[in-house]
């Protein structure tokens, strides 16, 4: 398998652009037989399901990919995953980062050549047109599927909105391109701690990182469980791997492995002496994938665990499996950015 | 040797502001005595994480910190959530009491999992400290005023998904973050 190239978003071919779009529309409009609900949807119901999982032996069910450690190597899985799933739609496509340093509008990227507007600072939200307009595109492509309109399915929608909707008031974007490249060169940590919870919760949960970027967007973006109804997502999430693996190239650089580069099981949070929830641990399984291994329960609601595909036959996947993505390892194949 | 033009100062908002991030791990105590036009909170799971922030003072009643001067702070300045999935919210400022005093209270605006912005900035153009110094008195005594945030109560984020699981047994006790038992009572009626 070739190493995948995720590209900028904003400055990529335009073919390359369409492909990534095209393979999104033929997975929302390819049905898994039998059902009500597209191969795309399944996706949106993976991501619903990870906010409340029990492991096994657990009594309580847990957020296993936000708000703890495992929120990188949790979405890095499931995007290379989502991205095997393009390329089978559309062969060559792969998942655009988004540069958050860019001007988000007026731009080419915020606009309906690329993945559409994000009415940048805006009082209310407004439904994004264009290709996803509620009745569907004016001016659709050669390969736009006949008849089809990109419609939220009802189970995985907030607020009964069919459609998609971006806009927000907040308008704390972009970061600059010294602040990301700081990120990128944590390299520091108090004694006793490794240094990726103190990257980690600055990615997560920082100034003008993963977090403000979903709460500038709006929509269905601000929706934590639902958010990838919206294919932003993806290229927003690219872009936090990137800074991820931009990090974890400079801690190689530095002399580290990337092992060695993720608290190890039994490091108590820094935070509340306690160790990370299970699934977050780097010898952790990440659900869904894994295998045969009994035990595992959601909460999502009984229709949205109903989309989700089962994953029985796919080998068991760990934290520590994601940390090389050029060697994924599990079929996976590899990846870089530019 | 040729003039040298002075450069103008970049009037850019960032200039204008001093932001704070609240989450996990980050500072308890923040300036709010700055000379700057507004503070830019980023608010990580409010009412999920973050529940409210307290205003308070280094400075003694006799020096100016009166119940008084507390409303007037309250009502020289705004408080405004944005948030993406529930717009822009005014968010109140109340001068809360307890035995030992006043102080300010604010809340950190409608729920949501991923982050909102609140700004707090002064009614009129003058910055931080200046709003501050004039509700107070213009104190001649070096002081501070600090912003304290303050953990949300009810389900912690790792359980609180819009699918509202049951109540585990023993809620406040909980395996992973075991915060809640030892949280104040922070207002001290």
């Amino acid at each position: 398998m070739a190493t995948d190239i995720r590209q900028n978003a904003a400055t990529m071919p335009a073919a390359d652009f369409e492909k990534f779009i095209k393979a999104c529309v033929v997975l929302k409009s390819t049905m898994v037989s039998g059902t009500s609900f597209s191969v795309y949807d399944q996706w949106v119901a993976i991501h619903g399901s990870i906010m409340g999982v029990r492991t096994p032996g657990s009594a309580m069910f847990t957020n296993l990919g936000h708000q703890n450690i495992g929120f990188l190597p949790w979405h890095r899985e499931y995007l290379r995953r989502f991205e095997l799933a393009l390329q089978a739609a559309v062969p060559g496509a792969t998942i655009p980062y988004w540069s958050w340093e860019m001007t988000p509008e007026p731009s080419t990227l915020f606009s309906n050549a690329r993945i559409h507007r994000i009415f940048f600072a805006a009082s209310n939200a407004s439904e994004i047109g264009g290709l996803f307009a509620s009745a569907g595109p004016q001016t659709p492509p050669a390969w736009w599927p006949s008849g089809f309109r990109w419609r939220v399915h009802p189970a995985l929608q907030v607020g009964a909105a069919p459609t998609l909707r971006r806009g927000s008031p907040a308008d704390s974007w972009p970061p600059s391109l010294t602040s990301l490249t700081a990120i990128e060169r944590i390299n520091t940590a108090p004694a006793g701690v490794n240094v990726y919870w103190v990257f980690w919760r600055e990615l997560e949960s920082g100034a003008r990182t993963h977090n403000t970027g979903h709460n500038i967007v709006g929509g269905y973006m601000m929706n934590p469980v639902f958010s990838p109804n919206d294919p932003l997502f993806w290229l927003h999430h690219a872009a936090v791997d990137r800074v991820w693996a931009r990090w974890q190239a400079n801690r190689v650089t530095a002399g580290a492995t990337l092992l060695a580069s993720y608290p190890v099981p039994t490091e108590r949070s820094p935070f509340n002496n306690q160790l990370p929830p299970v699934g977050h641990r780097r010898d952790d399984l990440l659900w869904p994938w894994i295998g045969n291994t009994t035990g595992y329960a959601v909460n999502s609601p009984a229709a949205v665990q109903a989309m989700l595909p089962n994953f029985s036959a796919v080998a068991p996947r760990r934290i520590r499996d994601t940390f090389d993505i050029a060697n994924l390892g599990g079929g996976l194949g590899g990846y870089q950015y530019t | 040797m040729p003039k040298r033009t002075p450069r103008r100062a970049a009037k850019s908002r960032v200039g204008r502001e001093v932001e704070y991030v609240i989450g996990k791990g980050t500072s308890r105590l923040l300036e709010a005595r700055v000379d700057k036009t507004a503070i830019r909170l980023y608010v990580n799971g409010p009412a999920m994480l973050v529940g409210s922030a307290r205003v308070l003072t280094s400075l003694d009643f006799a020096d100016g910190a009166t119940y008084q001067a507390w409303q007037r702070l309250a009502n020289a300045l705004t408080c405004t959530s944005r948030c993406g999935q529930n717009g822009t919210t005014k968010i109140p400022l109340t001068v809360a009491t307890s035995r030992l005093g006043a102080h300010l209270e604010f809340s950190m605006g409608p729920m949501s999992m991923y982050q909102s912005t609140v700004i707090l900035k002064p009614k009129k153009p003058v910055s931080m400290k200046q709003a501050i110094d004039s509700a107070f008195g213009n104190p001649r005594k070096p002081y501070s005023v600090i912003i304290v945030p303050e953990p949300a109560t009810g389900h912690a984020e790792h359980e609180a998904t819009i699918f509202n699981p049951p109540e585990p047994e023993g809620h406040g006790e909980h395996g992973e973050e075991a915060t809640h038992p030892t949280e104040e009572h922070h207002h001290g009626h």
